[in-house]
């Protein structure tokens, strides 16, 4: 479904490279894990592959389109919900909603009933007509979940949708997760929450200064790591203790 | 609240600066009883200046204050408090001392008396005081008007002086000659002089305003105003626009428009197309207020002219232009405090360059240079071209090809920058 080749990423000014040669391979309805300290190169890696930024080199394709070639048909297959609310905060989550929804192709009763599910999904039906400004930490991250999966997404692009919020709200988000794996959804999902990734995903990346250091099922990953009891230790074991600031 | 202030601010603007501009005109041409003339000579001095004064349409003069006739004093106070704008205070023995002086002025031009002790006449000095508040500009209409009148009054003098001391000196040279009956005969036989003669000018100064196109009357100051502070207005899109830009791109907003299925020309095309007819929103209610609600504050009212079309493309064409760079300093700057310092900064800039604050002629050559770099020049000349010449869309041709070319600049700009910088525009 997602096919990553030796994707290196360069910016501007900078001497080191954000992403050094990143190979991916997600199949149909996997849920794979980006997982790495700060300034791994995760959030970058998100956005060459949901197309706002092109990599310096490499190839990417979704669902069998070149994205550098067919940015705008491949664009229609995946849903994104970035690490910031990527929502209008003056605007109430039904006219964000609206508003995305027509970029989208979405019209008349096809748009309204989406909203109504997605609404329902991120348990925000009551809080629909309030503008998203007012909202709690959980409740934007919540609409901001609603947005990226508006328009049925084959592919779901997450950055780490749960940073920062109250339990019921990540326990909330984690339950639609899973509903959106268990239904086909192919979701690719950066955290720094290794027990979130080890719960949702079927396979997980671990990079580090750009590269890949590691991929599998997390259980795998974790069995084959002589000595390493869970996915936090095998982390820190591959990333080190070392504050990452 | 942000469009609140979008509309409100050049609202308050066209209207203050009409009324402003409509007051200044009215103080150097219309308004009455701005002067206070204090005569304290009583002569034949006094009276010329209050009547040419007076007749000069430039300003009102009074004599009285509060139903007395002015003095100094009182003058110098009511100037003071900025009650009356100047005081006119003609000495006392002035008429006198210019009789006086004329008539030595004549004697010493004819070497007539040469003997006599000439230049002893003093004649006292006019004094003019001004409220402080007065501008250059007036104080030298006044001081111009005064000098053109006494150089009169003190011609009308030496003439009179020439109509008495010619026929003397004739009368004098005669009798020494050929003895006193002679003298008078010849005297009695020569013509009157009229002294009244230099009072009317034989070459008087016409002035009026080229009128072209279908301009049927001089243009207003309404005429000026309405569009020069409407396009200032609609500059004023750019803070709000680079605001907005830089939150989507703060907010991942940026981030989740580029990912989705419409491509970067339509994007910026909605962007550019909505803040666009805010600007033109925003021209609409100026011209509305041109229109509507000066007049009933006083002003002549706005005419649009007989070309709307020309309006109207002047007008979209301004407000891409004001979009496009809007767009620029939302991609280009990087924070809050760039966008509004630089944006509503460079608006004022281009404003007072454009000739919006003073006309372009009234600046130094070398600002008159700059001037033509300045996108609200290309608009304004482009509406007065309209809305003052009465050229229509063809004397609007090149400010609106100025400024569909500073849009189509800003754009490519705007998108090599967002090129090179990524979504986050780090």
């Amino acid at each position: 479904m997602v096919s990553v080749r030796g994707v290196t990423k360069v910016y501007r000014g900078s001497a080191t490279p954000a992403l050094k040669g990143l190979d991916l391979s997600v199949r149909e309805g996997e849920v794979l894990g980006l997982l790495g300290p700060n300034g791994a190169g995760k959030t970058t890696a998100i956005s060459i592959l949901t197309t706002a930024m092109a990599p310096t080199e490499g190839q990417v394709s979704i669902g069998g389109l070149d994205i550098l070639k067919y940015p705008i048909e491949a664009r229609s297959l995946l849903g994104v919900v970035p690490q910031e609310i990527a929502l209008y905060p003056s605007l109430t989550t039904r006219e964000n909603l609206q508003y995305f929804g027509r970029l989208y192709g979405m019209r008349g009763a096809l748009l309204r009933d989406r909203i109504a599910e997605c609404l329902q999904v991120v348990g925000l039906q009551q809080k629909a007509d309030e503008a998203v400004s007012t909202y709690s930490g959980g409740m934007k991250r919540r609409a901001n979940l609603a947005a990226g999966i508006l328009h049925s997404p084959a592919i779901l692009f997450l950055d780490e949708p749960t940073v920062g919020i109250d339990a019921q709200s990540r326990g909330l988000i984690l339950e639609r997760l899973l509903h959106l794996r268990d239904t086909g959804t192919t979701i690719i999902y950066t955290t720094h929450y290794m027990e979130e990734a080890a719960m949702l995903c079927s396979s997980v990346a671990i990079i580090d200064e750009g590269r890949k250091i590691a991929e599998g099922p997390p259980n795998d990953l974790v069995r084959d790591s002589g000595g390493c009891t869970n996915l936090e230790g095998l982390f820190f074991s591959l990333t080190g203790k070392h504050l990452r600031d | 609240m942000g469009l609140l202030v979008l509309f409100l601010m050049p609202a308050i603007l066209v209207v203050v600066i009409s009324l402003v501009q409509e007051n200044v005109a009215k103080t150097f041409f219309e308004t009455r009883e701005s002067i206070i003339l204090v005569d304290e000579d009583h002569g034949d001095v006094g009276q010329s200046i209050e009547r040419d004064l007076a007749g000069s349409g430039i300003v009102g003069v009074v004599t009285t204050l509060d139903g007395r006739t002015a003095d100094k004093r009182s003058a110098l106070d009511a100037v003071g408090c900025g009650r009356y704008q100047v005081c006119i205070l003609i000495p006392r023995g002035l008429t006198a001392a210019l009789q006086k002086k004329a008539r030595e002025a004549v004697e010493t031009t004819l070497s007539w008396k040469r003997d006599g002790k000439g230049g002893g006449v003093v004649v006292p000095e006019i004094s003019v005081y001004f409220d402080p508040a007065v501008q250059g500009s007036f104080r030298g209409a006044v001081l111009g008007s005064l000098g053109r009148i006494t150089l009169a009054v003190e011609t009308r003098e030496e003439d009179r002086a020439l109509a008495e001391v010619i026929p003397q000196i004739i009368r004098e040279s005669v009798e020494r000659s050929m003895g006193p009956e002679i003298a008078g005969a010849v005297v009695r036989s020569l013509p009157n002089l009229n002294p009244g003669l230099g009072g009317v000018p034989a070459i008087r100064v016409r002035h009026q305003v080229v009128m072209s196109g279908g301009m049927t009357s001089p243009p207003t100051s309404v005429q000026q105003n309405v569009p020069a502070w409407a396009l200032f207005g609609m500059f004023f899109i750019v803070v709000p626009l680079s605001e907005s830009l830089i939150t989507e791109r703060r907010n991942g907003t940026l981030m989740r428009l580029l990912t989705m299925p419409v491509s970067t020309l339509a994007l910026v095309t909605g962007k550019v197309t909505a803040y666009a007819l805010v600007c033109m929103a925003q021209f609409t209610l100026i011209l509305l207020i041109g229109k509507l609600l000066l007049p009933m504050l006083g002003t002549p009212r706005l005419d649009l002219g007989s070309d709307p079309l020309a309006v109207f493309l002047v007008a979209l064409s301004a407000s891409l232009a004001a979009t496009g760079f809007g767009l620029l300093v939302g991609t280009v700057a990087r924070s809050f405090e760039q966008a509004s310092m630089f944006g509503s900064v460079s608006v004022v800039v281009a404003a007072a360059l454009g000739g919006i604050m003073v006309p372009a002629y009234a600046m130094p050559a070398t600002m008159r240079q700059i001037s033509v770099f300045s996108p609200l020049a290309w608009g304004l000349n482009a509406f007065l071209a309209i809305f003052v010449r009465g050229q229509g869309l063809r004397g609007a041709l090149p400010g609106i090809l100025l400024l569909l070319s500073f849009f189509l600049m800003s754009m490519l700009l705007s998108g090599y920058v967002l090129l090179r910088r990524g979504p986050s525009g780090a």
